[in-house]
């Protein structure tokens, strides 16, 4: 799906205002300075996702998934490859010695570092809304993208699109390369465009 | 127990009594409303104590740590996660004795008690994770070892391919030399520094020989009874060109009176030669080694001790560990397998030894105690058990 310009900004700068403060979030909590990459935007039928992630997650991804349901309703999710979830977590935890594979506190802490992102981004589109969103119990995947997108898409028939959101985590000189999905049926997302729209007018009036 | 029924309900009734992690409820003015047998054990407090009270009257702490924004979150609708590895515990309680932790190690959820559309309340979900966390923590330490190790064994190996490359290097010198020049005096000085060259490659070889030996279990001591005044004078005499021609004195604190003990002769021979040599090493010009041999009823005492650099306190402990060299020991060469060996030949023997050491620059001490009688005699065995190991 094509975005006009305007959408584009508005979008993108809605989102970087739900990362700076999961950028702040994530400082406090790991008491280094986190920065999070200003993000590009890019809105995507479900079956393009595969094809433009495709080539950042080769394997297994990695994610933090949280549904969310009100007025607008869907899937919010964080994807890493694994060796970014692996160093994500080592770098936020400060973790003394490079660990290989993400054990049980790793994915517990990731699962807090994509509920704090995702709560962030899913406030301010509550916020912009005006309605309150429901969010399900974060939960942590490990499984290969097709078998991801499917899981989200099973049961809908509503034609569903993603907004999707490239960005890096930078922390003490590293950085790690991720991605930020929303995905919602065609309504919520018009119903999101059209509220982004109005606030920006309002914004820039 | 829970009370005022917006909370109750089959399923709270059974997390109350069953859930196998601690439960507390509150309503929308965050007053606790619920609190679940887990929590009554865990704490100490029963439900009677605790509801009806403010949330954060009861755990001030979470407000001290800025918690109280999750809760907040809460009544908005939105869900957190509080992972172990960012904030330790939810709220701190006392840990299991045998985990040997400060305080329970926790994750906790804190989500909004939604009740046809409506946040009526929060409700937090605390897990006991201590074994986990004691767990991964062994996990991580053997991890430590293992590279630890791996990295001893890269060092051993690159100090090793040089130490065998160096004699050779020299030897292959030579050789060349005899081919261009065969003169009487190039082939004189030319086999005399070949002799020594193989000499070195010989012990090192019969060094690395031995930690194989030992650490296969393999070496068996020939043992047999000998006067133990009379082995270590021939060994002190053959040390004594090495300590002249460092400028080294070589004092000596022998009784005049010979004793007989159970031995292998060449492994105490090796002993002697091993500490001995150790100590010339690291001792300057112009400094002394003194050697001393005591007897007592059960075993006897031979003392090294030298006016050399000495050794730091930190490096003490590390002193007899296989392929272990002190930092700055650079220049003195090695693979670090020699006091290894001793200790390793000492206790086979049934004794122990032990360094000592003001600090650097003040010189060293090294005690070893043998038995008279052999290793099945029971004597001067250390007070404490050994907790190093050849390779």
């Amino acid at each position: 799906m094509l975005l006009t310009e305007k959408q584009k900004d508005a979008l993108g700068e809605i989102i970087n205002i739900a990362f700076a403060r999961t950028a702040a979030s994530l400082s406090q909590l790991s008491g280094h300075r986190v920065l999070l990459d200003a993000p590009e935007v890019e809105v995507l039928a479900i079956d393009e996702v595969l094809a433009v992630l495709g080539n950042f997650i080769k394997e297994e991804v990695v994610s933090v998934h949280q549904i969310f349901s009100g007025p607008v309703s869907g899937d919010a999710l964080l994807m890493l490859n694994y060796e970014g979830a692996v160093m994500l977590t080592d770098l936020l935890c400060e973790y003394h010695v490079p660990s290989q594979k993400l054990d049980a506190s790793a994915r517990e802490a990731l699962t807090e570092v994509g509920n704090i992102l995702l709560n962030a981004c899913l406030g301010v589109f509550g916020n912009l809304l005006h309605v309150q969103v429901s969010f399900s119990m974060p939960r942590l995947h490990l499984e290969n993208l097709d078998k991801l997108l499917r899981s989200i898409t099973i049961g809908t028939e509503e034609l569903r699109y993603a907004v999707v959101v490239s960005t890096a985590f930078r922390i003490k000189e590293s950085a790690v390369s991720g991605y930020l999905a929303i995905v919602l049926g065609v309504s919520s997302l018009d119903r999101l465009l059209r509220s982004i729209e109005n606030w920006e007018q309002s914004h820039y009036a | 127990m829970l009370k005022n029924f917006d909370f109750n309900g089959p399923i709270i009734d059974w997390l109350n009594d069953y859930a196998p992690q601690g439960i507390v409820t509150t309503d929308t003015a965050l007053i606790i409303r619920g609190w679940n047998r887990w929590l009554e054990q865990t704490t100490g407090r029963s439900a009677d104590v605790v509801v009806d009270r403010p949330l954060f009257e009861v755990f001030p702490d979470l407000v001290e740590r800025g918690l109280d924004r999750m809760y907040r979150n809460a009544l908005d609708g939105q869900v957190t996660v509080l992972a172990h590895r960012f904030h330790r515990y939810l709220v701190r309680l006392p840990a299991r004795p045998e985990y040997n932790l400060s305080e329970m190690q926790q994750s906790a959820r804190i989500a909004p008690l939604v009740s046809e559309g409506k946040v009526v309340g929060t409700i937090t979900a605390i897990d006991d994770v201590s074994e986990r966390v004691v767990r991964e923590s062994e996990l991580v330490a053997a991890r430590e070892e293992a590279d630890k190790a791996n990295a001893a064994k890269d060092r051993f190996l690159a100090v090793l391919s040089h130490d065998l490359r160096t004699p050779l290097t020299s030897i292959l010198g030579w050789a060349r030399i005899f081919r261009s020049q065969p003169d009487e005096e190039a082939i004189r000085k030319g086999a005399e520094v070949i002799e020594r060259n193989v000499g070195v490659q010989l012990q090192l070889i019969e060094e690395l020989l031995d930690v194989f030996r030992i650490s296969a279990a393999k070496l068996e001591l020939d043992l047999a009874p000998i006067d133990v005044r009379e082995t270590l004078g021939s060994a002190l005499e053959t040390l004594e060109p090495m300590a002249s021609a460092k400028g080294v004195r070589l004092d000596r604190g022998i009784p005049d009176e010979g004793r007989m003990a159970v031995l292998d002769s060449k492994r105490f021979q090796q002993i002697v030669w091993n500490l001995l040599s150790n100590s010339l090493k690291f001792t300057p010009e112009g400094g002394s080694v003194g050697v001393t041999l005591a007897y007592t009823d059960h075993c006897f005492h031979l003392t090294i001790a030298d006016t050399g650099k000495g050794i730091s306190p930190d490096n003490l402990p590390h002193l007899f560990e296989p392929l272990w060299q002190a930092e700055g020991s650079g220049g003195h060469g090695g693979l670090g397998l020699g006091l290894a060996i001793v200790r390793n030949l000492v206790e086979l023997h049934g004794g122990s030894i032990r360094a000592e050491s003001s600090g650097p620059g003040q010189g060293s001490r090294f005690v070893v105690e043998m038995p008279w009688l052999g290793p099945q005699s029971g004597h001067c065995r250390p007070a404490l058990p050994s907790n190093s190991q050849v390779m």
